[in-house]
């Protein structure tokens, strides 16, 4: 059986995923107990949004543990492999080093060594790799 | 990517301010270059704009194997000595040298930047931008304090 999260927002479904159906299926409806906080209403790419640039705000200006002991670091790898194309999105738009949490997501590490040190050459990397497996166009 | 190629290159300055650098909000920092992710603050107080160095961070972070890979103020002496930067009183410029200061907030190093002229230092923010500033426009907030001043002879 197809299990699929959405909000119920007093108006319509938000699906927290995107789901294909092709044919006609009966769909069964929980509904739990009401949301007081408004965060729970966030589609997940507004989540993600939120969580990304909370992050980038407290740490894009400093080097060091803080960048990925900060909360929110592990916020962005806790949303898991769903988060993949809207942080390839923000490496696309901004320099961020986000490449950490992108191994950590994917499990993978599409940079050889010898560009380990050059910030372009590893993010073209992630940017192709994300290509190549349909995150990004 | 020098810093005196964007100062002209811009028509109007502009002006940054952090909520994690509280004193930038009282005088915001001058932006120099746009944002960028190739270098940061350190490699940017040795002159580079194409390397970032810390000791415990991976890519495209990178470090001397020599050195240890933890974030003490002694470890970043070690390591601009190794580009010819000498313990140094004070922020006082001196003829024939250029210096650079290290900040430290809770017994770890913090940030770098380098002297421009007497009280005008230039700083990368991390990812972000380049900035004109003085000490004290970036001190109290994330980086902490000067904790020591260094000086190298000039290329000639």
């Amino acid at each position: 059986m197809l299990s699929v999260h959405a909000i119920y927002d007093g108006k319509k479904l938000n699906f927290l995923q995107k789901v294909e159906v092709k044919k006609p299926r009966q769909v069964i409806v929980t509904f739990l107990d009401e949301v007081e906080n408004e965060e729970e209403l966030e589609t997940f790419a507004e989540k993600f949004e939120r969580i990304f640039e909370q992050w980038y705000a407290e740490t894009a200006a400093i080097s060091g543990h803080w960048v990925f002991e900060n909360p929110n670091h592990q916020k962005i790898i806790d949303m898991g492999k769903p988060a993949i194309p809207l942080i390839l999105k923000k490496l696309q738009e901004k320099p961020c080093y986000i490449f950490y949490a992108l191994e950590k997501i994917t499990g993978e590490d599409p940079v050889p060594k010898k560009h380990a040190t050059n910030y372009g050459l590893i993010k073209n990397d992630w940017l192709k790799w994300g290509k190549q497996n349909g995150y990004i166009k | 990517m020098g810093e005196t190629k964007w100062v002209h290159q811009m028509k109007k300055k502009q002006f940054l301010t952090l909520s994690s650098l509280p004193n930038s909000k009282k005088q915001p920092l001058e932006i120099t270059s746009p944002h960028d992710g190739f270098y940061n603050c350190i490699g940017w107080a040795l002159g580079l704009s194409d390397k970032a160095f810390w000791p415990n961070l991976k890519k495209p972070y990178s470090w001397p194997a020599d050195l240890p890979k933890t974030e003490s103020i002694e470890n970043f002496i070690d390591f601009f000595k190794k580009h010819k930067f000498e313990i140094c009183e004070n922020d006082k410029p001196e003829r024939g040298f250029e210096k650079i200061a290290i900040f430290e907030k809770d017994g770890f190093a913090t940030h770098a930047c380098r002297q421009l002229k007497k009280n005008l230092w230039t700083s990368k923010l991390g990812a972000l931008e380049d900035v004109r500033h003085t000490i004290f426009q970036i001190s109290g907030g994330m980086y902490g304090e000067v904790s020591v001043f260094m000086k190298r002879k000039k290329a000639l």
